[in-house]
């Protein structure tokens, strides 16, 4: 859902594709989620046993287990491996789209860098974000719990990033959201949004806990602490820059109404 | 993201900082499930090697550098197949369609740890692992399940590969609990 609300600039008729394709995608992932979970969910191994699992990866170990052949499972293993690459190559577009629309607003440091495009690409938005990423990997030779951090993190920030404008649209009674091309009406978008909020107050909660009780140093989640940790950053930044700077959405000249 | 923060809070004075603050958690956001996703995937190809090789684990310098391969194919492949993109969409979701039924059909089809009743397969919930209550332990468990099903399915936008990107993010989600729950 993140990457439809990422790619959402490049749709042809955003107004009325944007929001469908986001009320289709729960329920028929959902669907599809459970077609793969059941089959695991019904001959699957011992839990003990894959919690031991190599590199904490359960599935290759349960495919393995559950096929009880090599090369059956190396084959259902290299399917999933392409899978994943799939969908590598569409977060990390996604990740490079976002860094670029977000600079061109002025909103990150050396933004005047980032949001030049070359042949029509992003691409030195592309290559700050694989540097990023592989400075953090570099985090996980010197902590695995500090990485494991940054890498749930991500969850929190996304969530923390639908919360802000969910809570803001029902605080203004949903003004402008009444405007929209494509609508739910007020009573259900009301309910919906309510759920919503509620439902990511708890997630936030409950994705910074960690996954097991008693805690130790190694076992905490530390990715509250990322996540606050970011968050001050960026205040910082605006505080430096980017109250000064135009935060002006380049999108308002495109005049497109979401939602 | 950021830009339905600014334009939904109307004519007010926090408008700018809220989408500013909203513009960065979603930038947050994407970057370290990028992160997840991408190191995930370097931790599933060291698994799969394992499962032929059950002796050999990579040292952590090794997955740091299958890590880096992948950072830069993928770097390469987003850089010079723009154009691509939505082909590549196209085969992605394809590719999970496949890829799904054929983890059905193999675990369904060998079951050689043995079959599970409906009741333990849907019903069963482990409490004794996490240290958690079970109340706890069913919420931790929803969760993963809410960020598991955006995976595979997402219907075939006309003009954009957007609603396909949906995908990552269930993976991104899985990963990153994985790892975490081990």
């Amino acid at each position: 859902m993140g990457m439809v609300t990422s790619m959402a600039e490049e749709c042809g008729n955003p107004e009325i594709e944007v929001p469908r394709a986001l009320s289709y995608a729960v329920p028929l992932g959902s669907i599809a989620g459970l077609f793969f979970l059941l089959p695991i969910c019904f001959t699957m191994p011992p839990l003990e046993k894959i919690l031991d699992a190599p590199y904490g990866q359960a599935l290759p170990y349960i495919i393995s287990e559950v096929m009880g052949s090599q090369v059956g499972a190396v084959i259902i293993m290299v399917m999933i491996l392409f899978v994943t690459l799939f969908c590598a190559i569409s977060i990390t577009t996604a990740a490079a789209r976002c860094t670029w629309a977000f600079s061109r607003d002025n909103a990150l440091p050396c933004s005047k860098i980032w949001s030049q495009t070359t042949a029509g690409r992003p691409l030195y938005a592309l290559a700050l974000v694989t540097v990023i990423e592989m400075l953090l990997g570099l985090v996980d030779l010197g902590s695995s719990s500090a990485f494991t951090a940054f890498v749930s993190v991500g969850v929190i920030a996304l969530s923390a990033g639908y919360l802000v404008p969910i809570t803001q649209s029902l605080w203004y009674r949903r003004q402008q959201v009444s405007k929209a091309q494509w609508t739910v009406g007020p009573i259900w978008g009301s309910i919906a949004n309510a759920i919503a909020i509620v439902w990511i107050l708890f997630q936030l909660i409950l994705f910074s806990m960690p996954v097991a009780i008693p805690v130790t140093m190694t076992s905490m989640n530390y990715a509250s602490v990322v996540f606050v940790g970011f968050t001050a950053l960026s205040g910082i930044w605006y505080f430096i820059s980017g109250r000064k700077r135009k935060l002006d959405p380049w999108l308002l000249r495109c005049s497109l109404k979401f939602l | 993201m950021y830009y339905w923060s600014y334009q939904l809070a109307g004519e007010t004075s926090s408008r700018k900082a809220l989408s500013y603050v909203t513009g960065w958690f979603w930038l947050i956001g994407n970057w370290t499930i990028a992160l997840s996703v991408n190191f995930g995937f370097a931790s599933l190809i060291a698994a799969t090697i394992s499962i032929c090789n059950p002796d050999w684990t990579a040292s952590e310098w090794q997955l740091l550098l299958v890590f880096y391969a992948i950072c830069i194919f993928v770097f390469l492949v987003v850089a010079l197949g723009d154009r691509m993109l939505p082909y590549i969409d196209a085969a992605a979701a394809i590719w999970n369609l496949v890829t799904i039924v054929a983890v059905l059909i193999a675990l369904a089809s060998t079951a050689k740890q043995g079959r599970h009743s409906a009741s333990f397969a849907l019903s069963n919930y482990e409490t004794s692992f996490s240290g958690w209550g079970q109340g706890f332990t069913f919420f931790i468990g929803m969760v993963s399940l809410f960020a598991l099903p955006q995976p595979e399915l997402t219907p075939r936008s006309r003009t954009t590969p957007s609603s396909l990107r949906v995908q990552c993010h269930g993976y991104g989600d899985l990963y990153g609990r994985r790892m975490r729950e081990s």
